[in-house]
């Protein structure tokens, strides 16, 4: 999971605050504690208290959010948030929005690489989605090499695939 | 790198997959009929494998048996907090385990004994495969495969490393550990998971980050720090054995008359002679083998030694059963 304060860092220390309203926990980088922590030795308790209490913040915003109930099991966004469970896996779909930003944080990536099941067939745009994005990534590596008759050749592969698929949008 | 050194502070590894049958809610708490149909599913699946599989349903077992189990890592503590629908059909040999209804509808586990995590996941991908044939799982294209906890979406796999780093903890370098290793994706903790006391100086190093990578990519990762990790333990045992030899092996010397010859001893004493134990037998001073160093870990604990204590027909505290387990266990071996 990335650190709550910078979201650069993996947050490894987590720090939990009890409020009239109840308790929240803050998942921290060891850098970012210690600033907090440094607050606090400098004898500013007033930031230190600020800094970590933007937890307090965080339940105002909660409490902001639109209710989304999920279609299929009747699970809310608000249920979730609190167990940290999702009903369904219809959940993931009607909590695409706000779980996309969670999932970003806890892995750092938000596209599935590796074991798909036996019976899964791909779709066919997905796929010359994931190529165009290969083939990309490919060329930018071969113009950083200096291989320009590499990075040509792979520009004239990504030109027909882009092509192939306007005619399909079409 | 050397078998011994990966043995001397490699106790075991594991991979676990986390999957979901796609026509049903993620939990089976409100709903024993889903909970039923999760077991007769993978029950079903498993007796397709050439290798036998044994169903344990926890609502039909004692207590003391439940921890067996958990004690062997062969379920989890949660699954016990599930014990009206829990259940787990485990492999004869008892290295691979599927768990059902715990927090997924499964929780596929192999267990292996070592630096293996290539070996050990192509057994859980087996099960995982024999379980495929008769259902259909939840699948995302882009988000893989999905959980109940969005942190194990994507593979639904932690591959992890049970390791005893005695040295790494008596020099204070756990927290750096800790620190570097978590940039990597990657997780330390206590041997019973999550939130667990490092007893008898054995960690956890797992991934902790499940989406965007492949089985591949995580294993490697996870066995490359474990790599390191060895590195750095064996440098300090060596350190050690220099420059406080006579500290060390008063200390290995001391455990091991405890446990030869101590006549009740908890869980938390056992666990902290046991890693002295361990220790003085890698290092050479003690002859104990390390096989029954290790297995001791698993039959001294509680429920175990609560069994041992029933079997023997003796009136004896589960402290005391332990320890005549443990001394039993010492005297048979030089």
């Amino acid at each position: 999971m990335l650190c709550e304060e910078c979201g650069k860092n993996q947050a490894t220390v987590s720090i939990t605050v009890t409020t009239g309203s109840g308790t929240n926990t803050r998942r921290l980088c060891p850098e970012c504690m210690k600033k907090m922590e440094l607050n606090l030795v400098k004898g500013d308790i007033q930031s230190f208290l600020s800094s970590v209490l933007s937890v307090l913040g965080n339940e105002k915003k909660t409490e902001e959010k639109p209710s989304v109930v999920c279609t299929a099991c009747g699970l809310s966004y608000a249920e979730f948030e609190h167990t940290g469970r999702l009903g369904c896996a219809q959940c993931y779909r009607d909590f695409a929005s706000h779980l996309k930003p969670s999932l970003q944080k806890i892995h750092g990536r938000t596209q599935h690489a590796g074991r798909k099941p036996k019976a899964f067939v791909p779709d066919p745009q997905d796929e010359l989605n994931q190529r165009i994005i290969e083939l990309r990534k490919q060329m930018d590596e071969a113009v950083a090499d200096e291989n320009f008759e590499e990075a040509a050749r792979l520009r004239d592969e990504l030109r027909a695939l882009t092509e192939s698929q306007e005619v399909t949008e079409q | 790198m050397s078998e011994t050194a990966i043995r001397n502070v490699i106790v075991s590894d594991r991979v676990r997959l986390a999957r979901n049958y796609h026509d049903l809610p993620f939990s089976t708490q409100k709903s024993p009929e889903n909970a039923l149909l999760c077991i007769a599913r993978a029950r079903e699946a498993m007796e397709a494998l050439e290798q036998e599989y044994t169903l344990y349903q926890l609502n039909a077992m004692p207590q003391v048996e439940r921890m067996k189990l958990v004690e062997r890592h062969l379920i989890s503590r949660d699954l016990l907090k599930n014990a009206d629908s829990g259940a787990a059909l485990i492999r004869t040999d008892k290295h691979v385990s599927v768990m059902v209804n715990e927090e997924d509808h499964l929780r596929i586990q192999a267990i292996g004994d070592g630096l293996s995590l290539q070996d050990t996941a192509r057994e859980a991908f087996e099960a995982e495969e024999a379980l495929e044939d008769v259902c259909t799982f939840s699948f995302d294209p882009q988000l893989g495969y999905l959980t109940s906890c969005p942190t194990n979406t994507g593979t639904g796999m932690r591959a992890s490393l049970m390791m005893h780093l005695p040295m790494l903890t008596r020099y204070k370098q756990m927290g750096n550990v800790n620190q570097s290793i978590a940039k990597l994706g990657l997780t330390i903790r206590g041997i019973y998971g999550e939130g667990s006391e490092a007893l008898g100086d054995l960690y956890q190093v797992s991934n902790q980050v499940t989406l965007g990578r492949t089985e591949e990519e995580i294993i490697d990762a996870v066995t490359a720090v474990g790599k390191k990790m060895i590195d750095m333990e064996q440098a300090l045992r060596q350190r050690a054995m220099k420059e406080k030899h006579a500290e060390l092996t008063d200390n290995i010397w001391r455990s091991y008359g405890l446990l030869r010859y101590a006549r009740q001893m908890d869980e938390k004493e056992f666990m902290q002679h046991w890693s002295n134990l361990r220790l003085g037998t890698v290092l050479e001073i003690l002859k104990t083998p390390l096989a029954s160093v290790d297995e001791l870990l698993t039959v001294a604990q509680s429920a175990h030694a609560k069994r041992y204590a029933e079997s023997m027909g003796a009136e004896l505290t589960v402290d005391q059963a332990r320890s005549a387990m443990i001394r039993t266990t010492l005297r048979l071996t030089p």
